[in-house]
């Protein structure tokens, strides 16, 4: 078992050799290094942080945002072993095969490959989050015992089910960094620098191939490592400032000659309370407000529309879950009561619960990255994000939400409220799903993608990227396992790559 | 001090029948709570009076009316012949019903997602008699 190295111990001016520099050590970086462990590969991973959160290093990633109200770019990540897992919710769910397809009404919509070529790798990623046997929708069978699902009539929106990483003590998910330390130390051909931040991709001269990477540490030590492959795997931000900043070569920055890395930046928009749900008799199953643990499967029932559905209405996707239970102003007390008397059914027992939802964003260019005039402590100039979001987004969401309240009338189960129609309303409920994405987006047309569908930057031999930011749209799903399962992908690439 | 009140046959009976009147009409008025309600008068009460709660709908048909217009574009006229053409052969629930079915057969009323019959009943329900 080896230690991890701490790159402030490393000699100033050393030249590190290597097969493969893995720069990042969040989930996408440390799923590498462990899919590779048994290859003849030699492997070195470089870190920023060291194993604990550091405020130096944290304001690294500080930067600038305007437009549409976003969090701060330094608070919706974390910089050190484990990466953004160190925070992260643990909601997992696979991409939907719909979230892959060309939607011709959804502009810059579309993967270079269908679900078929990702479904290999779900199992193993989902074992890596440790979420347990892969049963997802086929949750109403495991929790039968618990309850029923919501009572809603045929049509465009479904009970669909989440599952959760593993729960330690009262913490709710797999932290990459401390759950893997001990197996990234047994890998006998990795080395791994904590405290290593990549300052510059530098190319050899004729643009097509990485030679060296800079790297300094907050110590003032300065040293390369030069790999015959490197993994850019640092998050969507990230990823698109080391891209954008290695520019003494590309002016425009590293495969960035049609202008698209930084663009696309999305998240998940999460507004709070967006709508009240009745349910007549007042029966809700416990797995919708909460999580159900059956048989090592941790699961919650959200609500989520078909893929018929967003086909037919030209819909992005999302997910609406059930929250705390609310009391009926008199107005939502006259309808209910009316409703109910209408439709011949006793709602002596009622309930009205508050509704939440994660949305899809539509791929939008102007939404974006881009460098500032400022530098960080390491000289680095830091990033200025414009934000963007359609009020469509939540157009949209209406529709779907309006679908639900149809369908719970239809079956006289239920009804809806819809909280929110300004912008403004929206604005006021308006959070995040800490999300990064689509920074690097993948296309197999150099013109419409960073990264090619082997996650190679288009034009660059020896430079992959790993992570949402290759994420050309982005689903409603949380990324971490969809991210984790692509990253799989990659390194079987990469298996074949170094035979 | 005064020396305690002696419990008459009379005082028990009268509280008796006290406590047996008031849970006669709890019971009342779960059982059979349209009995005590505000019966519509007017134009529109063969209509109205299928809810059995006008109050209530008359509570929600006035929200209508404050929204977004739809609801004042109609008008109560054009809803009462609605609705007696709608109820033609269908019961109430039904007509609702089919409602949820077909383009443009829900509205919102204060953001609550109903079937537009019903919206139109409630305004019915809010015209005054």
């Amino acid at each position: 078992m080896s230690a991890f190295v701490d790159a402030r111990t490393v000699p100033d001016g050393e030249i590190l050799e290597t097969d493969l520099a893995i720069i990042g050590g969040g989930p996408a970086g440390i799923s590498l290094a462990l899919s590779l462990a048994a290859a003849p590969i030699r492997m070195v991973l470089l870190e920023s942080g060291g194993t604990q959160f550091d405020g130096a290093t944290q304001a690294l990633y500080a930067g600038s945002e305007t437009g549409y109200r976003y969090l701060k770019l330094d608070g919706s990540r974390l910089r050190f072993l484990g990466g953004s897992t160190n925070h992260w919710g643990g909601w997992c769910r696979p991409l939907s095969r719909i979230d892959f397809e060309v939607r011709d009404w959804m502009a810059y919509s579309g993967w270079p490959f269908s679900r078929k070529e990702l479904e290999p790798y779900f199992a193993p990623a989902q074992s890596l989050v440790e979420a347990g046997p892969l049963v997802y929708d086929k949750g109403a069978q495991w929790t039968k015992s618990i309850g029923s699902p919501i009572g809603l009539a045929d049509g465009g929106v479904y009970t669909s089910w989440f599952q959760f990483s593993k729960m330690r003590g009262s913490v709710l998910p797999t932290h990459f960094g401390e759950r893997y330390a001990d197996d990234l130390k047994r890998i006998a051909r990795l080395t791994t620098l904590l405290n290593a931040n990549v300052v510059a991709l530098r190319l050899a001269k004729d643009a097509t191939r990485l030679d060296h990477l800079d790297v300094a540490t907050l110590g003032g030590q300065r040293f390369r490592v030069r790999p015959k492959v490197a993994v850019l795997a640092c998050g969507a931000i990230e990823n698109a400032r080391l891209l954008l900043s290695s520019n003494d070569v590309m002016t425009e920055g590293i495969g960035n000659v049609n202008d698209l890395v930084g663009r696309f930046f999305a998240d998940h928009p999460i507004p709070r309370d967006c709508a009240t749900m009745v349910l007549f008799d007042g029966r809700l199953a416990p797995y919708y407000s909460s999580n159900a643990t059956v048989r090592g499967a941790i699961l919650r029932a959200t609500l989520s529309p078909t893929e018929e559905f967003q086909r037919s209405r030209n819909l992005p996707a999302s997910l609406t879950t059930v929250e705390n239970e609310v009391k009926l102003d008199d107005l939502g007390q006259a309808a209910v009561a009316t409703v109910a008397d209408a439709l011949g059914v006793d709602a002596g027992h009622a309930r009205a619960f508050s509704v939440g939802c994660g949305l899809e964003m539509v791929p939008d260019p102007e939404c974006r990255l881009v460098l500032d005039g400022e530098r960080d402590a390491l000289g680095m100039p830091r990033l200025k994000l414009k934000m963007r979001v359609a009020d469509s987004n939540f157009a949209h969401y209406r529709e779907t939400m309006k679908e639900l309240g149809r369908q719970l009338l239809a079956a006289r189960t239920g009804m809806i409220r819809l909280n929110q129609k300004t912008h403004d309303e929206w604005l006021a409920v308006m959070d995040w799903g800490n999300h990064h994405m689509g920074t690097t987006r993948m296309s197999a047309n150099p013109r419409q993608g960073v990264v090619d569908p082997d996650c190679l930057v288009h034009g660059i031999a020896n430079l992959y990227v790993a992570g949402s930011s290759v994420f050309p749209t982005y689903g409603a799903s949380n990324p971490t396992m969809n991210l984790v399962a692509l990253t799989l992908r990659l390194a079987a690439h990469l298996r074949k790559q170094f035979r | 001090m005064s020396p305690p009140r002696r419990l008459t046959r009379r005082a028990v009976a009268g509280g008796a029948i006290a406590v047996g009147t008031a849970a006669a009409a709890a019971v009342a008025l779960r059982v059979a709570p349209g009995f005590f309600r505000r019966r519509a008068h007017g134009a529109y009460a063969d209509l109205v009076n299928r809810l059995g709660d006008p109050s209530q709908a008359a509570r929600v048909g006035s929200a209508w009316l404050d929204g977004d217009g739809q609801g004042r574009r109609i008008g109560a006229h054009q809803a009462a012949d609605d609705l007696r053409r709608g109820l033609a052969g269908r019961s109430l629930d039904q007509l609702l019903l089919d409602d949820t079915v077909r383009d443009g057969g829900l509205v919102e009323v204060g953001g609550w997602v109903l079937p537009l019959s019903l919206a139109k009943l409630c305004l019915l329900a809010a015209q005054p008699d």
